[in-house]
């Protein structure tokens, strides 16, 4: 062994010092992010009243059920005074859904969700922070919202004959919104007819997602809680579009 | 066998070396993002709860009757009669009645080409997205021809009124008007139902327009998204 450790001296090292240096940057890492979690989450809760913190009633689930149809009813019929097109995340039925004016247009089931259980307890003055109606401030996507094709109107008959309206597919959506009550939505189309590869898709997504957070924060500054949702990418787009910019947004859990 | 030795020493180094930073990474890319929401969720979990048990019966019992309160008047929302919903993304149809899908299929709506004219005049082909009204049905109905059917044919645009800009027998045997130009109308060209072809108007199968026409009076609700 000893023998062994001699001869091999330089890889041994090597093998340690990588070990110690990247052990050294996950511990700083670890910390800086738990620190930083704790100073968002302290500035969150110096947003609310102490009287909404504890709520009377919200520690009997029952009641916080009903408490949280309650909010749910309220949200949607604030939403329903609008004209405009509106987004319903509905974590405990496992459903997306585009609403107008009180009428639910289109349902969509939530096909996997990370992280599986989002903001299930929280307490009262944070689940109505929570589930407010929100608006999206910052948003980005693999698809545009229009598809606007621009085409030079033809001088004459042949050169109208001559016109070809080419469609290219859309790629997958991967709409990423960021909205005002702090909480970030990635919302990933997945493909049909691929029921065996979706398991796979999932962790494969969950990676790309990470490493990009990873990249982004490399020493973790700030925090953002963020929720993805995989759906059958014809809902998904549906939905992308059907929502206008600065469109809003209500969860419920 | 010395060499063979290096090397096998040599891979072994390697794959060390790749084990530590595949524990590394899965560490920094899936552990700690964990346990950030984590930490973040128990910190806006804790509340100190407040015994409420004497009046907890009370309390549900009201939340109870605002519950069904609320959803009365969310279910008053839904217009009771039949309505259309238009999905614009995917080129579908639902056909609603007393809630109930009665009838749902492919149908074709804008295709989204903006025809430039010269740099002040285009057209933006378009079905607006929101909630529209039937205002009026026709049967066999007549297309008056718009001016960009004649720009886009490459033809010259005659003067508002004149006999080329009526044309019988293409937009089906039915059709309800929306108002603002748009309609909701059959096709010649059946094939193509089901892509954003149309210049705004939302074209459907013969067998489905029908079934729309008949079922949807004036008044009725199209919503479009």
């Amino acid at each position: 062994m000893k023998d062994l450790l001699i001869k091999y001296k330089a890889g041994f090292i090597i093998t340690i010092a990588v070990f110690v240096l990247l052990l050294a940057f996950t511990v700083t890492r670890y910390l800086m992010a738990m620190k930083t979690v704790e100073s968002v989450a302290k500035e969150k809760l110096a947003q609310i009243p102490e009287e909404d913190i504890n709520h009377s009633g919200w520690n009997i689930p029952e009641i916080q059920e009903k408490q949280k149809e309650v909010h749910w009813l309220e949200r949607h019929l604030q939403l329903a005074k609008t004209d405009s097109l509106n987004l319903g995340i509905n974590l405990t039925d496992s459903i997306v859904q585009v609403q107008l004016r009180g009428t639910v247009l289109l349902q969509a089931r939530i096909q996997n969700q990370v992280p599986a259980h989002f903001f299930e307890s929280l307490n009262y003055g944070t689940y109505l922070d929570f589930t407010k109606i929100a608006t999206i401030v910052e948003e980005q996507a693999t698809i545009v919202k229009r598809p606007v094709k621009r085409v030079q109107a033809p001088k004459n008959e042949d050169e109208a004959a001559k016109v070809k309206h080419d469609t290219i597919p859309d790629p997958l959506l991967v709409w990423k919104f960021k909205l005002d009550n702090e909480i970030e939505v990635v919302i990933t189309g997945i493909g049909l007819n691929k029921d065996s590869l979706v398991e796979a898709r999932f962790n494969k997504d969950i990676l790309n997602y990470s490493a990009e957070y990873f990249k982004k924060n490399l020493l973790p500054k700030t925090y953002i809680p963020t929720l993805y949702i995989w759906l059958n990418d014809n809902d998904a787009k549906a939905l992308y579009r059907a929502i206008p910019e600065k469109g809003k947004v209500v969860f419920r859990n | 066998m010395e060499n063979l030795k290096k090397i096998f020493a040599f891979i072994l180094f390697l794959t060390g070396i790749a084990l530590i930073i595949v524990f590394f990474a899965y560490l920094n890319l899936l552990v700690i993002p964990e346990h950030q929401f984590k930490k973040y969720q128990t910190e806006l979990s804790k509340f100190t709860p407040t015994d409420t048990a004497n009046n907890a019966e009370a309390d549900l019992k009201a939340l109870n009757k605002k519950i069904d309160l609320l959803n009365k008047k969310a279910q008053r929302l839904t217009p009771g009669n039949a309505f259309l919903v238009i999905n614009t993304t995917n080129n579908t149809f639902e056909l609603y009645k007393n809630n109930q899908i009665i009838r749902q299929g492919r149908c074709s709506t804008g295709s989204f080409i903006s025809l430039e004219v010269d740099s002040t005049k285009s057209f933006l082909f378009e079905t607006p997205k929101g909630v529209m009204t039937v205002r009026n049905k026709v049967t066999n109905p007549v297309w008056t021809k718009p001016d960009w059917a004649f720009i886009e044919e490459g033809l010259p645009v005659p003067p508002m009124g004149h006999s080329s800009r009526r044309e019988a027998n293409v937009l089906g045997d039915y059709a309800l008007i929306l108002g603002d130009g748009y309609m909701i109308h059959g096709t010649l060209y059946q094939r193509l139902i089901g892509s954003p072809v149309t210049h705004g108007c939302v074209r459907m199968l013969d067998d489905d327009l029908e079934t729309v026409y008949k079922s949807l009076p004036i008044g009725s609700k199209v919503f479009i998204y």
